[in-house]
C-alpha cells in the first residue's frame, strides 16, 4: 500500500495565514481528521480539500465552527438526496 | 459593454453606509458562496457579481469614482483621460482605450476592468470559477475502470472513469476549473456522466435484467441454453417444466459496483416461453393426444 501524503499543520497554517489553534479546534469538533506522528500533527492529503473549504467558509463568510458544522451537515444531506434522486430516476427508466 | 448597477446587485440604496454595504455583502455572499452551492453555475455567477460590487463599493476611492460617473462612466472617464493628456501627466489611469489594453483578471467583469484597471485593484485572492462539463458514454464503456482524455475549454485532461459510474452521476476534479484571481486557488471541474444503454439489458442498481425466449420443448423437457453476457458467454441449465416468466438469478454477472473493483451485481433472466406456430398435422395430432391424457 502506498504511503499517505501528510501536510504538517504548522506549514499549512503558515501558507493559509491562519492560527494553528483554529485547525486544532476543527479537529476537536470532529470536522477534520489529523494524524499525529511523534507529537507533530499532520493533515492527510486526501482531507486537504475539505480543510481548505472550511477555511474559506470561515475567512470569506465569517462563519464560526458551529455554523460550519451545520453547513457541512446540510451539504452532505443535500448530496445524499441528490444521489437518491439520481438513483430513483435511473430506476424509473427500468419501467419505461 | 453594459453599465453594472453595483448598488442594485447588493440591494442597497446609494446612500448606504460602509456598515450597510458590508452587511449586505455578507448576507448575499453566504447565500451564493460557491462552497455552499456546489455545482450551481447561477450561484457562482451571482457570487462573482456580489464580490465585484463589494470590491467597488467598500473601497471609498472606487466608490467615489463609480458614483461620480454613474451611468455615464464611459463618457466621464474619456473626459478625464483627455484632461490628463492635456496636462501631460506621466501616469496612466486607464482612459477610453483601456478596455482593449488591460487584460481582465479572472472573476471580474469587463466593466470593472475598464473602469478601475489592473493597478487600481486590491490584491484579494479569489477562487476561480467551477466549470461543468458532461460526458456521454455507452454502458459498455463503464464496465471496466479506464482512463480517457477529454478536452475541456481547449485543455486536454486525462480522467479516470471508474467502473459502474451511473447515469447522471457527477465527479469532481479538484483544481481543474478556472484559475483563481491573484494567486487564489483554481476552481473545480464537475463532470456529469450521461450513460447510454447500448445493451439488451435493463439496469436496476447494480443488477441487470433480461428477458430471454425459450421454446416450449426446452421449457417442458429442460435443456441447456447459451447466453451472451457482458462477462462473456455463459451456459445455463433450464429445468424441466419451467413456467413462463420464471426468473432466475445468475450471481455476479451483473453490472460493476461503483468504487468496488471486482464486485458485480447479479444478472436476472426471465424466461419467456415461445409457443410453436404453424403446426404441422403431425404436431397437431400429438398435441391432441397430449390433451386427452
Amino acid at each position: 500500500m502506498a504511503a499517505e501524503k501528510l501536510i504538517a499543520v504548522k506549514e499549512f497554517c503558515v501558507h493559509h495565514n491562519i492560527d494553528t489553534e483554529f485547525v486544532f479546534d476543527l479537529h476537536r469538533n470532529e470536522l477534520i481528521e489529523l494524524v499525529t506522528i511523534k507529537r507533530s500533527r499532520y493533515i492527510p492529503e486526501r482531507a486537504l480539500h475539505s480543510v481548505e473549504k472550511i477555511i474559506r467558509l470561515h475567512n470569506e463568510l465569517e462563519i464560526n465552527i458551529e455554523g460550519i458544522q451545520t453547513i457541512l451537515h446540510l451539504l452532505s444531506s443535500l448530496e445524499q438526496k441528490e444521489n437518491e434522486l439520481r438513483s430513483l430516476r435511473n430506476q424509473l427508466e427500468f419501467y419505461i | 459593454m453594459e453599465f453594472i448597477d453595483y448598488y442594485n446587485i447588493l440591494g442597497i440604496p446609494k446612500s448606504a453606509s460602509n456598515e450597510e454595504i458590508k452587511k449586505a455583502y455578507r448576507k448575499l455572499a453566504r447565500k451564493f458562496h460557491p462552497d455552499v452551492n456546489p455545482n450551481d453555475k447561477e450561484a457562482h455567477k451571482k457570487f462573482q457579481q456580489i464580490n465585484e460590487a463589494n470590491e467597488v463599493l467598500s473601497d471609498p476611492e472606487k466608490r467615489k469614482k463609480y458614483d461620480k460617473y454613474g451611468k455615464d462612466w464611459q463618457h466621464g472617464e474619456a473626459q478625464e483621460q483627455a484632461r490628463r493628456t492635456h496636462q501631460q501627466q506621466s501616469y496612466d489611469f486607464g482612459g477610453g482605450q483601456f478596455a482593449q489594453d488591460f487584460e481582465s483578471e479572472g472573476g471580474f467583469s469587463e466593466f470593472f476592468s475598464s473602469m478601475f484597471g489592473g493597478g487600481q485593484r486590491t490584491r484579494a485572492k479569489y477562487r476561480g470559477d467551477d466549470l461543468s462539463a458532461s460526458l456521454q458514454l455507452n454502458s459498455t464503456d463503464v464496465f471496466m475502470t479506464h482512463k480517457r482524455t477529454v478536452t475541456i475549454n481547449g485543455k486536454n485532461i486525462r480522467i479516470n472513469i471508474p467502473a459502474g459510474i451511473e447515469n447522471g452521476q457527477v465527479i469532481k476534479l479538484k483544481g481543474f476549473g478556472s484559475p483563481g484571481a491573484n494567486n487564489g486557488p483554481a476552481g473545480d471541474l464537475f463532470i456529469t456522466f450521461s450513460i447510454i444503454n447500448n445493451t439488451p439489458y435493463k439496469k436496476m442498481g447494480n443488477d441487470l435484467y433480461l428477458t430471454h425466449e425459450i421454446d416450449l420443448y426446452t421449457a417442458m423437457l429442460g435443456g441447456e441454453i447459451t447466453l451472451d453476457t457482458l462477462h462473456g458467454k455463459i451456459k445455463l441449465k433450464v429445468k424441466p417444466e419451467t413456467q413462463n416468466n420464471t426468473r432466475i438469478r445468475v450471481k455476479g454477472k451483473g453490472a460493476p459496483v461503483y468504487r468496488s473493483e471486482g464486485s458485480f451485481g447479479d444478472l436476472y433472466i426471465t424466461y419467456s416461453v415461445k409457443l410453436p406456430q404453424n403446426l404441422s398435422e403431425k404436431q397437431k395430432q400429438l398435441f391432441t393426444e397430449l390433451s386427452k391424457l
